[in-house]
């Protein structure tokens, strides 16, 4: 229980987090950008047509993974703004300030994806239907979570009203999740689920599960390398980090 | 290469899927590179300051 403990204080520290996080950045990159590369040829080049939309279904490639690495990103703003509102740990303010673009951008190619999508399969790129409405208003809190925290100069309170937004928010999170069930929509429901057995042909799963892992693991690697650049930021006065530029100087 | 260019088009939908691909691309470019440089910035910058506070 006390090394748990141990673990948790160790990781609230900024200075362990930037010290043990470079070479996880360069791996998580690697690892990330190989499974894109792997699932990308896989589904572009391998995987057969789809019986009724042809070769567009090929954009859930990058529609699947990116929309649901979006929520992922967002819920885990929301479990960081739990832990900063009880707990004030300054790692997880840097979580959010890091999470929230990279939230916001994922979000931002899901919709544009979905639009050159719909385009070929619906007729139309845009629909008012929950699912993309949901997903609009997912973009809308990624951009309050930017937006609040340069509207309020004092870090702690800045960081205290960020948190407050991200878990209020998380309630998006299942309606955009079951959207697809409670309400009339164009979208299909998920053909992935942890109870059924996949309703997506086998051949056509396995480059969606290499696209998803490796945005997973490239996108981990990409708020690693942003929350470094945060914890600089908030830490340029001290004397760890003056030890690190002494270091380079020499 | 005919082979090449039925698999390029897509089966007419070639337009939608290929800027799927390049938006996402330079999207995932952009997220990738923007936090390395920021902290080689950062870190150069901070160097600077140790230098200034050194000499002076």
């Amino acid at each position: 229980m006390g090394s748990i403990k141990d673990v948790f204080h160790r990781m609230g520290s900024p200075r362990f987090f930037y010290h043990g996080s470079s070479l996880w950045v360069r791996g998580l990159y690697i690892g990330g950008t190989l499974g894109l590369i792997i699932g990308s040829f896989w589904g572009l080049a391998l995987a057969p047509p789809d019986k009724y939309q042809g070769d567009s279904f090929r954009i859930m490639y990058i529609h699947v993974p990116s929309a649901h690495l979006a929520e992922m990103v967002y819920f885990a703003c929301a479990v960081a703004g739990f832990v900063y509102v009880v707990w004030r740990m300054k790692m997880a303010d840097v979580f959010i300030a890091a999470a929230a673009p990279v939230g916001a951008i994922l979000t931002l190619l899901s919709l544009a994806s979905g639009i050159l999508w719909g385009m070929p399969t619906w007729g139309t790129g845009w629909v008012w239907d929950m699912r993309t409405t949901s997903v609009l208003v997912l973009l809308f809190l990624f951009f309050g979570l930017i937006a609040l925290r340069q509207a309020i100069p004092r870090l702690d309170r800045a960081a205290y009203s960020v948190a407050i937004l991200a878990l209020v928010g998380v309630v998006n999170i299942p309606i955009i999740k079951y959207s697809v069930e409670w309400f009339t929509t164009l979208h299909q429901p998920a053909s992935i689920t942890f109870t059924n057995e996949p309703t997506i042909e086998t051949s056509m799963l396995w480059p969606l599960l290499f696209n998803t892992t490796g945005l997973y693991i490239f996108i981990a690697g990409v708020i690693l390398a942003a929350m470094r650049v945060e914890v600089l930021k908030r830490e340029q006065a001290t004397e760890w980090v003056r030890d690190i530029t002494r270091s380079m100087q020499r | 290469m005919s082979d090449f260019y039925t698999w390029a088009a897509m089966g007419g939908h070639g337009l939608y899927v290929w800027s799927v691909y390049g938006i996402s691309i330079v999207a995932l470019v952009v997220l990738g590179a923007w936090p390395l440089r920021a902290e080689k910035k950062l870190l150069v910058r901070a160097t600077e300051r140790t230098d200034l506070e050194g000499g002076s």
